[in-house]
């Protein structure tokens, strides 16, 4: 009881003085909030730090245990502890020569490049599915092809309307998606909210 | 008067369509089809598989001849080929055979089998047979009471035949079971049972190498060179549009045309005066890091140029490193001084309860600056940004829509502070709503934004040049809906 009564009410009582706090204010309610927040920061970090740790638990047991790939497995291990020296290897952390480097030359170009790939399986897609195959695909194809023109800078010289077109594409229908989307993860969190300030859901303690 | 149905037993008169006799209890309906060896339930004849157990009502018969291979076995024991229920009742006949020879090496006859139960003394010859390969005749003519056991076409004698005709060739069985494997699987009945379940041998034998035939190897499939042709020519065509243009470094005019977006992201900051407070929010990693990058740059000196204060932050991990690129290439090389004119704030932990605590002052209260790792009121650009409130202008770089959002429900829209943003092409259509709007007032998209600033403030970056590759990719692009779509329709069969 007692096990799931605490955290229960614990997290209804923090639900609400957080959601009084940003509706109503006042000094008090500042305070209360405002360190409150401040907790839920420093426990985000603390969850990153069990996040690495979980990490790298998963790995040492796949090691451990021989599981296919555990070869990978082992270069992340070395690999992080090597990241980790180098940033606890002077005052600096992550302005550390070496630090820098490493993002520099290694994991800010892996990352670019494994993003530009998409660019290629894309054209493939685009070559081999994006078809005029009824009404909708029909339209669908036109907002594309328009679009993809209408950034062009030389879009108006194609044809004068196009830029205009491109702009009436992207504000108009695919903005009222966009809201539309953006409404629905709005009520979502609400609910969602609601339901873990009633105690109806309780991921905390499941 | 309705018709009736006698009893074959005792004779009664019952109703038209009883199952079972009033009387006696006997059943009353013709028990036609195929009866199943392990349950006892007739099922009709189409069927394969008992509607109430799943064994298997008809034995796996190999195809005969001349075309027979291993290779359609094997694939059809190991592969899905969309008959996914064929494939799995040899695993419920297996279970079922081995339910069998664990109820025979016992001589404990399971109730409901009333075919063990009459047999009450083991015939004189006690001796089991061997261990009878597809290819040895070993059974003879099933007795009457067998055949309850033995599905119906098992017992068809051109059918008994077929199945080890059609296997030999292929398969010399005998050797190629593995030894003392199908003793123990199937153990020597004896009695009556014996005959019975030698006649099965063969079956058992052949299932049994079925299911544990070892997967052949798959060979080297012939690629499919038209198929894959095309793909590495639009793989090459899609490099070529790309990397030409880079390599030729020449840029691309970028025409006449500014988007509204670009156009009142450049005027809220040509608006400001000098000395302005603002705070750049570089949201983004180094995947989007070509789109956005170029951005901060034409962002940062049209900054540097109207004299702003400019304090930098980052809610993803990655950002505070891209940021110090771009303030290096930009304001430190003009000559402004970090920590009186910029300051790298770095990372702000936490999501929404960062940006609220960002909000309250108390993040530049406790935070430290990513370049030197000292106290936010250690430099001279402190003076005046106790907290949001004296942040003339908030620029948010966001590669993601998510990052824009946090910032526009937890800072824009609570404290309704003067906010522009430039976002990554992927995030262009969700962040439309926002400058509708008006909750962010100017919005520049992607490499294209990035150039249009450019040209804006006349001053040229790389942002240009990368627009020229960036253009030619999706010219490259156009060009492959319009040749797919052309090759589709040609290809169409006409109705």
């Amino acid at each position: 009881m007692l096990r799931r009564g605490i955290p229960t009410a614990v997290a209804i009582g923090v639900g609400i003085l957080v959601l009084v706090d940003f509706f109503l204010g006042g000094p008090f309610l500042e305070a209360v909030g405002g360190t409150l927040v401040d907790w839920a920061i420093l426990l985000s970090v603390f969850a990153l730090f069990l996040g690495v740790a979980s990490v790298l638990g998963s790995h040492l047991r796949r090691i451990a245990a021989r599981d296919e790939g555990w070869p990978y497995s082992l270069s992340l291990l070395i690999v992080a502890a090597l990241v980790l020296a180098a940033g606890l290897s002077g005052p600096a952390g992550p302005q550390e020569p070496l630090v820098a480097a490493i993002f520099t030359y290694v994991q800010a170009p892996l990352q670019a490049s494994i993003f530009a790939l998409l660019v290629f399986y894309m054209a493939s897609a685009l070559y081999r599915t994006f078809r005029v195959r009824s009404i909708s695909s029909l339209l669908m194809v036109a907002a594309a092809i328009i679009v993809l023109l209408g950034q062009l800078p030389q879009a108006a010289s194609i044809w004068e309307g196009l830029p205009g077109l491109k702009d009436w594409v992207l504000g108009i229908p695919a903005t009222a998606g966009a809201r539309g989307i953006l409404i629905g993860v709005a009520l979502g969190t609400v609910a969602t909210g609601l339901r873990i300030v009633m105690g109806i859901d309780r991921p905390y303690s499941e | 008067m309705p018709s009736t149905i006698w009893c074959p037993v005792c004779g009664t008169a019952n109703r038209e369509g009883s199952k079972f006799c009033n009387n006696c209890g006997a059943r009353l309906e013709a028990e036609e089809g195929v009866r199943c060896p392990m349950c006892g339930h007739f099922n009709p004849p189409e069927l394969e598989i008992c509607s109430n157990c799943g064994a298997r009502l008809k034995p796996l018969v190999a195809p005969s001849g001349e075309e027979e291979t291993s290779e359609p076995i094997a694939e059809s024991t190991s592969e899905p080929t969309g008959h996914e229920p064929e494939l799995a009742e040899p695993i419920g006949e297996e279970k079922a055979q081995e339910e069998v020879a664990q109820s025979i090496t016992a001589q404990q006859p399971p109730s409901e089998e009333y075919w063990i139960g009459e047999e009450e003394e083991p015939p004189p010859d006690l001796t089991p047979p061997e261990f009878a390969g597809p290819g040895e005749e070993v059974s003879p003519e099933p007795s009457p009471e067998e055949l309850d056991f033995l599905p119906v076409e098992e017992v068809l004698p051109e059918e008994k035949e077929e199945i080890p005709a059609g296997m030999e060739e292929e398969m010399p069985a005998a050797e190629e079971v593995p030894a003392g494997v199908a003793e123990a699987v199937y153990p020597p009945p004896s009695g009556l049972l014996a005959t019975a379940a030698a006649a099965g041998s063969e079956q058992a034998a052949l299932f049994h190498k079925i299911v544990t035939q070892a997967r052949p190897t798959p060979k080297a499939l012939p690629r499919p060179t038209p198929a894959r042709r095309t793909e590495w020519i639009i793989y090459l065509a899609v490099a070529v549009a790309i990397i030409v243009p880079l390599l030729s470094g020449g840029s691309l005019d970028t025409g006449t045309s500014i988007s509204p977006g670009a156009r009142s992201f450049y005027d809220a900051l040509n608006a400001l005066p000098a000395g302005s407070k603002v705070l750049i929010a570089h949201d983004y990693d180094p995947t989007v890091a070509a789109e956005m990058l170029p951005q901060a740059r034409a962002i940062l000196r049209h900054l540097g140029a109207q004299g702003a204060k400019v304090l930098s932050v980052s809610l993803t991990p990655q950002g505070p490193a891209l940021a110090q690129q771009a303030l290096q290439d930009t304001l430190a090389v003009e000559g402004y001084s970090y920590g009186v004119d910029y300051l790298n704030l770095g990372y702000v932990a936490g999501g929404e309860a960062g940006l609220r605590a960002l909000a309250r002052g108390s993040f530049f209260a406790l935070s430290r600056d990513y370049l030197e790792g000292k106290g936010f009121a250690w430099y001279a650009i402190s003076q005046g940004f106790s907290s949001l409130q004296n942040v003339d202008l908030i620029v948010v770089l966001a590669g993601s829509q998510d990052n824009l959002r946090l910032w526009v429900e937890q800072i824009q829209t609570p404290f309704q502070k003067r906010m522009v943003a430039g976002v990554s092409a992927q995030a262009d259509p969700a962040a439309r709503p926002y400058l509708r709007s008006r909750q962010i007032v100017g919005l520049l998209s992607g490499l294209v934004g990035a150039a249009e600033y450019e040209r804006i403030t006349g001053l040229p970056g790389r942002a240009s040049l990368g627009v020229a590759a960036q253009s030619w990719g999706q010219a490259a692009l156009v060009l492959l809906i319009i040749l797919g779509n052309f090759a589709y329709f040609l290809g169409r069969k006409p109705r």
